[in-house]
């Protein structure tokens, strides 16, 4: 019971902390370091600053990766395997041409 | 030096009139920004892009509201922006943080302390600005205003475009709201 005053009487303590605050001012010279400020130039900060955007850089970069993955997974394994092979084959016979081998010539006649 | 007469001085690009400006609303727009981001450094360079703001795009203000409801606006939505992205920022490099093989460790950011605070009440401020920053926006806004800003309800409403009947709602529920994170942090 106690506790729980000591406890309600905290929580109203820190609630009414602020009461007859003073109201902070700024550096001297404010206005002097304002007309500077302007003098340089110097863009009001960008809502769309670097930082911000690096997120959607992220996020694109995954998506560009999981598109990629994707992409290899469902082009079937065998167009790739045909795709391939096909160069080895004629390969092959370019090879069995140049030496006048054939499937029907018989190497010990 | 009239309202009128100084925006109409603003307008011609009057240098007296916008120093006249200046000094008559820096510690108001520094203090709602102190309020907000709870650093002096960053409610300074807020309070630099208001005024730059405002020299800026005078021609455009139609005058619907005061020119100090109208500068306080300028000053919440920047300060919200910012301390969104400070927020942004923290959580990322949290992030970033838990990837990196250097084991870094991430300091919070220490307790602010208002520099109008009254000293023995320094802790409980320093508390209770901690917890603000976890309300919902526009119960922040309210409570900031009210509390930090000493504005009355229908200011902050003509401020927020609301009625002052949603400002006491907004800051019922803040107080409903702090009440209970000041009684978890007893736990």
């Amino acid at each position: 019971m106690e506790l729980h005053s000591e406890h309600s009487e905290r929580t109203e303590r820190v609630l009414s902390s602020l009461d007859g605050i003073q109201r902070a001012e700024p550096a001297p010279f404010f206005y002097t370091r304002l007309r500077a400020r302007m003098k340089e130039g110097t863009p009001p900060q960008s809502s769309a600053s670097v930082f911000q955007l690096r997120p959607a850089l992220l996020a694109a970069s995954l998506l560009l990766v999981l598109m990629l993955n994707i992409f290899f997974l469902v082009k079937p394994a065998s167009k790739i395997n045909t795709e391939t092979q096909k160069p080895r084959l004629n390969g092959i016979q370019a090879f069995a041409e140049s030496y006048n081998l054939d499937n029907t010539s018989a190497l010990y006649e | 030096m009239s309202e009128q007469e100084l925006i109409t001085q603003l307008r011609m690009g009057e240098e007296s009139a916008f120093r006249e400006l200046v000094s008559l609303f820096q510690d108001k727009v520094f203090n709602t920004a102190i309020g907000f981001l709870q650093s002096r450094q960053d409610a300074e360079d807020i309070a630099q892009e208001v005024f730059i703001q405002v020299y800026h795009s005078i021609a455009g203000f139609r005058e619907n509201a005061s020119l100090s409801t109208w500068i306080y606006r300028i000053t919440v939505t920047k300060g919200l922006d910012h301390a969104r992205n400070k927020k942004r920022k923290k959580r990322f490099a949290f992030i970033s943080n838990l990837f990196s093989e250097s084991n870094q460790l991430l300091h919070e950011s220490p307790d602010f302390n208002h520099p109008g605070v009254q000293y023995d009440r320094k802790e409980d401020a320093a508390l209770l600005f901690r917890l603000v920053n976890e309300l919902p926006e526009t119960q922040k806004t309210a409570f900031i205003l009210n509390k930090v800003d000493g504005l009355s309800y229908r200011e902050i409403a003509d401020i927020m475009k609301s009625s002052e009947s949603a400002v006491d709602s907004l800051l019922q529920r803040a107080k409903q709201s702090l009440r209970k994170k000041i009684n978890q942090q007893h736990l």
